[in-house]
């Protein structure tokens, strides 16, 4: 009877996580997609912001460009989530972060201009942009807490045990925003 | 269950900010920016709206933000609130009384009709012009009424007609209806006071009156921080 016992209960401790496991890690591919969809959203309303910009700003062609430029970099890399580790997050940050710098330098420059800020279009294009910068906000921090739960299972026992057992997962990195800051030190914007 | 037993002995749970009202019916007025007769009305509106289209709006509004971002705020308010039937048709405007913000967020379901662009505008355009004059059941209404058209549908709040930014003169806090509703009201009451004492029941006669109206609760509705905000 006792090891009948003793069996239920290590049947009991070792089927934790047995479904749970693998449903957070698929929950952190889903939030990973979710965060790459946002970002996509706001590299999609770039195109538009230049144009509307460029008709009342001409003489802003560096602050455009740099624009463009870092849109071109932000949207060329592309990492699927199982591929996610310190380095590729590293990088994947510092392209988003630099993007999120040169919208806001140009937000800056088009103090400048009142006309451009009177536009409907242009109202509507940073409506949009801090829609976006809100989602992209919103899906970062659904995906850390997805990780987090993922790690919890992993690490903490009676979870880590099933981990052991049957899936071997590795603990996944969490997501910082450390690197954006060290490139939102954006130089001076002169006037 | 003996899995989840251990998760909440070992693993902490992140609990959101005890901020986040109860919610206990479609408008959620912890501010007192609305009178009662407002948020009734307002209320009736919002149920019949979700009883016939299955989009379910929501209005809180709270004394401060308490240095938090209203954004931040209004989706913790969405992800425990869960407004919204399970295609995340839900829009939940919230109003910060202090610092004198407002957002509305749009469920996930409506992004497409609903672009951040025109929320954006029903808030500069139509809601903060009457909030500034502290006019807050019309700039709801209001707001209420073009989301509503936008999404082909009629929403039923009297008094408001035009959208227009030409209401100033035009607004009055009495509404036609209201003294119907309120008829209406006092039968129900009476009724369910009745219903009560034949069944022996001596608790406080004001719990009938939610329950005559139906609980209200979200329907799972998500939501991914698409809306947008405002300051009056």
């Amino acid at each position: 009877m006792k090891y009948l016992l003793l069996v239920v209960v290590s049947l009991v401790f070792v089927s934790c996580g047995f479904q749970s496991i693998p449903q957070t890690k698929n929950e952190v591919e889903a939030a990973w997609a979710e965060v790459i969809n946002q970002y996509q959203r706001r590299a999609d309303l770039v195109p538009n912001l230049v144009n509307v910009v460029k008709g009342y700003a001409k003489h802003e062609k560096e602050t455009l460009e740099a624009v463009v430029e870092a849109r071109a970099q932000a949207t060329g890399i592309n990492i699927n989530a199982n591929d996610l580790n310190a380095e590729t997050i590293k990088k994947f940050e510092q392209a988003q972060a630099g993007l999120k710098s040169a919208l806001s330098r140009l937000m800056v420059v088009v103090e400048k201009y009142p006309d451009l800020k009177a536009n409907e279009n242009f109202r509507d294009l940073q409506i949009q942009l801090e829609g976006t910068e809100n989602r992209i906000t919103i899906a970062r921090n659904r995906y850390i807490e997805s990780i987090k739960k993922f790690n919890d299972l992993v690490t903490v026992p009676p979870y880590s045990w099933t981990n052991s057992l049957f899936y071997h997962l590795e603990k996944k990195p969490q997501f910082t925003v450390e690197n954006e800051q060290e490139v939102q030190k954006a130089p001076e914007v002169k006037f | 269950m003996l899995c989840k037993l251990f998760f909440l002995l070992f693993i902490s749970s992140t609990l959101f900010a005890a901020k986040v009202p109860s919610l206990y019916g479609p408008v959620v007025d912890e501010a007192h920016m609305l009178s009662s007769s407002e948020n009734a009305t307002l209320s009736t509106a919002i149920k019949d709206f979700y009883g016939r289209y299955g989009i379910q709006f929501q209005i809180v509004t709270i004394p401060t933000l308490d240095g938090e971002d209203i954004a931040s705020f209004s989706i913790k308010v969405a992800d425990a609130w869960k407004i919204g039937s399970k295609n995340d048709l839900g829009i939940i405007i919230t109003l910060a009384k202090e610092e004198h913000d407002v957002r509305i967020e749009i469920g996930k379901g409506l992004e497409g009709d609903l672009p951040d662009a025109f929320t954006g505008r029903v808030i500069n355009s139509l809601m903060i012009p009457y909030f500034k004059d502290g006019l807050f059941y019309s700039g709801l209404a209001v707001s209420l009424q073009a989301l509503s058209e936008r999404l082909g549908k009629t929403i039923s709040l009297q008094g408001i007609a035009n959208t227009n930014l030409n209401r100033r003169n035009t607004q009055s806090k009495k509404l036609p209806g209201n003294i119907f509703f309120w008829i209406i009201i006092a039968i129900v009451f009476i009724i369910n006071t009745f219903t009560r004492r034949r069944r022996g029941f001596f608790g406080g006669g004001f719990g009938g009156f939610g329950g005559s109206g139906g609980g209200w609760s979200g329907g799972g509705g998500g939501f991914s921080g698409g809306g947008a905000s405002g300051r009056w």
